[in-house]
């Protein structure tokens, strides 16, 4: 009845917005996600009081999320690499840039981006339930966002090399079979133009994307009470998914722009390219 | 959200929202593109076409970027509206950027602009800050001309030359209508001048063939003189040939007189000083002496040039005279009773002295037919042709067949000179 009453509380609040308000409640936000993210790190350094292992825990974490994601992000990206290579014949009307736009878009971009947002929803989905209720900053607590941060940091890197290699493959299996590409040309043109930057992109992005995936979800989940099976309770955490899945990707289109301008646009140029005539 | 933050939740939150507002921050500071971080110089550069250049084109050097359009707007320049573009480049870059650095926009097959500098420029003059460079004028077809030589730098190149050649001819122009000008005048007056002169010309020609007509009427002439001094040659050859023993006598004679001489001055050095002293005085007379002489000789050579007939007659004369007188000497000699006025030859001597006659007659001829003779063995050695030798060898026999004639006529001579007896003391 307490959750119910909160519940109608907060909806009935007046839609007008006091920005001094909404400031503080926006640095209270992110005043808490840096101490979540604090207790969790203290959590991982000390010995658990129940004698359960972390690693065992992240790991079951960790389980879930590859049975969950795996076949969302390889079907995802089988859409990807089929639009990317035909886009990329159809598109720049030759057969040169089929591997490399296909390949090393998805490593460079497309693959950690799509499965930061596949994860976010995710962790979304199964964090705020399962965080809802629980007291915060408690040491049982920072242990489970611990365990589940960690668990989404190991997934957002493995996911995206397995989504970029699902689209590869599909890729050129649509290049093979549409447009005759054959294996060489398809693969050396794509590693003639690959990056090492773009390697360390894809594990970077990934653990970044799992990161704020799995901390907005939990954070979402600790502002929640406790489920009840009532409709306000169930109501209230479909919103809170809604909502931390909305925050990781946008704090993930962020952290993907900031990657982009440090790392590719104020750096050295983008590398070779099948687009422009050589340089004399 | 709807939990209530705590002072401690506000104060963390603060120190998040410091830290993402410097790494938005530095975020817009890397939009300006590679070396964001490094300190930036802003160089203003006017196209007469941006090609759609806008703030966060690249900038180029040598195919590598190095910064960013930063500003792009309308400047009026020499009565018409040019893009000005304003570059930022690292501050190491544009310090080493002169006066005259040539920058161009490009085109991308894919359509993107970019500023290309293709020279950093080779005055010595730096580019100073706020100066406005010229930016050159490219296409999408650059890469191709470049391949064929004609890249942006030679076609600037191409059109200096052109507004040189262009200034010249405009700076020139009006001394060439002057000077063709000139020329015409001149042509005129030298018309004028040919017109004048030409009856004189035609007079001269006349005169010169009268000169030629002359020269060829006194050619017969210049040809007998020719004719007249080979022949002279010819006897002063002989001369020198029929005297070659004397000279050599001569020569000889010389060598014995300078071997003398010299064992006189080795003998007589301080007289000989002397004697050379006083010949300095004698040389001077003698150059006159010689002087007088060599007139005297040139007169003489004259004379028997002139005379030449007459002394070859009359040498001719003295040598009959000479060898009649000869042959009056051997006749006195064997008789000498012919110088008697009383003297009258009986048949005897008539006859006789008719077959002496004959003998030295044919003693004459036959000196000349041996002469003939070893002229004729000396033709044989010389190199001939065969036809010559075979008519060498022709008169050779002939000659051998008089040569017995002879031979038979010279006993017939000496059978006939011998005292006959007389035919009643024979008998008796």
């Amino acid at each position: 009845m307490a959750i119910a009453a909160e519940f109608d509380r907060l909806h009935a609040r007046p839609l007008a917005l006091n920005p001094f308000r909404a400031a503080a409640r926006l640095i209270g936000y992110l005043g808490r996600l840096a101490l979540m993210t604090l207790s969790a790190i203290q959590a991982v350094m000390s010995r658990d009081e129940a004698g359960t292992s972390f690693v065992r825990e992240s790991s079951r974490q960790a389980d879930r999320l590859f049975a969950m994601g795996l076949p969302m992000v390889g079907l995802v990206h089988v859409g990807m690499g089929s639009f990317l290579s035909m886009q990329a014949y159809f598109g720049a009307t030759f057969m040169d840039g089929i591997g490399p736009v296909t390949g090393v878009g998805l490593i460079r971009n497309l693959a950690p981006l799509m499965t930061g947002f596949i994860l976010a929803g995710i962790v979304s989905s199964r964090y705020v339930a399962e965080m809802s209720g629980a007291v915060a900053g408690s040491p049982g607590e920072s242990r489970r966002v611990a365990t589940r941060l960690v668990a989404a940091m190991v997934a957002g890197p493995v996911l995206a090399v397995w989504g970029s290699m699902v689209g590869i493959a599909i890729g050129w299996l649509v290049a093979n079979q549409m447009m005759g590409l054959t294996l060489p040309a398809f693969f050396d043109m794509f590693l003639e133009m690959l990056w090492v930057r773009d390697i360390l992109g894809i594990l970077v992005k990934g653990v970044a994307f799992g990161f704020l995936g799995a901390l907005l979800a939990c954070r979402e989940g600790l502002d929640r009470p406790s489920l009840d099976g009532s409709p306000a309770c169930l109501e209230s955490i479909y919103s809170a998914a809604c909502r931390s899945t909305c925050l990781a990707g946008l704090a993930i289109l962020a952290f993907n722009g900031a990657w982009f301008l440090l790392v590719y646009h104020a750096g050295p140029a983008f590398g070779p390219t099948v687009l422009e005539p050589p340089q004399r | 959200m709807s939990v209530r933050s705590s002072g401690r939740e506000i104060r963390v939150g603060l120190v998040v929202v410091v830290a993402l507002a410097a790494l938005m921050g530095l975020l817009a500071m890397a939009g300006g593109g590679p070396g964001f971080l490094a300190d930036r110089r802003q160089i203003d550069v006017d196209f007469k076409n941006g090609q759609g250049i806008r703030p966060g084109s690249q900038v180029r050097i040598a195919g590598v970027e190095s910064g960013r359009v930063v500003g792009v707007t309308l400047a009026e320049v020499e009565g018409s509206l040019r893009a000005r573009v304003r570059l930022a480049v690292p501050t190491d870059l544009a310090q080493r950027m002169k006066e005259d650095a040539r920058i161009a926009i490009e085109s991308s097959l894919t359509g993107q602009t970019r500023v290309n500098i293709l020279s950093i420029g080779q005055s010595h003059v730096p580019l100073k800050a706020g100066m406005v460079l010229l930016g050159i004028e490219t296409s999408m077809f650059d890469p191709i001309l470049e391949q064929v030589g004609l890249g942006p730098v030679e076609r600037s190149h191409i059109s200096h030359v052109i507004g040189e050649v262009r200034a010249t001819l405009d700076e020139t122009t009006p001394k060439v209508r002057q000077i063709i000008g000139s020329i015409e005048a001149t042509a005129a007056g030298l018309k004028e001048t040919s017109d004048s002169v030409r009856p004189v010309v035609a007079s001269a020609v006349g005169n010169v063939d009268e000169a030629t007509r002359r020269l060829a009427q006194a050619a017969p002439k210049a040809d007998a003189v020719l004719s007249q001094v080979v022949a002279m040659t010819g006897q002063v050859e002989k001369l020198l040939t029929e005297n070659r023993p004397n000279i050599a006598q001569t020569i000889a004679s010389v060598r014995d007189l300078s071997a003398t001489l010299r064992q006189i001055v080795d003998r007589d050095q301080e007289k000989v000083s002397g004697l050379l002293d006083h010949a300095k005085g004698t040389m001077t007379r003698a150059d006159l002496a010689l002087y007088n002489a060599k007139q005297i000789t040139d007169a003489g050579l004259v004379i028997l040039t002139r005379n030449k007939v007459d002394i070859e007659r009359t040498v001719a004369n003295v040598k009959d005279a000479t060898e009649w007188a000869s042959r009056l000497v051997q006749k006195i000699y064997a008789n000498p009773f012919v110088l008697s006025p009383l003297y009258k030859p009986t048949p005897q001597d008539i006859q006789a002295q008719g077959v002496y006659d004959s003998a030295q007659v044919f003693a004459s001829a036959a000196e000349k037919l041996d002469d003939s003779v070893k002229r004729l063995e000396q033709l044989r050695n010389s190199p001939n042709s065969p036809e010559r030798q075979t008519e060498l060898e022709l008169v050779r026999r002939q000659v051998l067949e008089v040569n017995s004639r002879v031979a038979q006529m010279s006993q017939q001579f000496s059978d006939g000179m011998k005292p006959r007896t007389r035919r009643g003391a024979s008998t008796n």
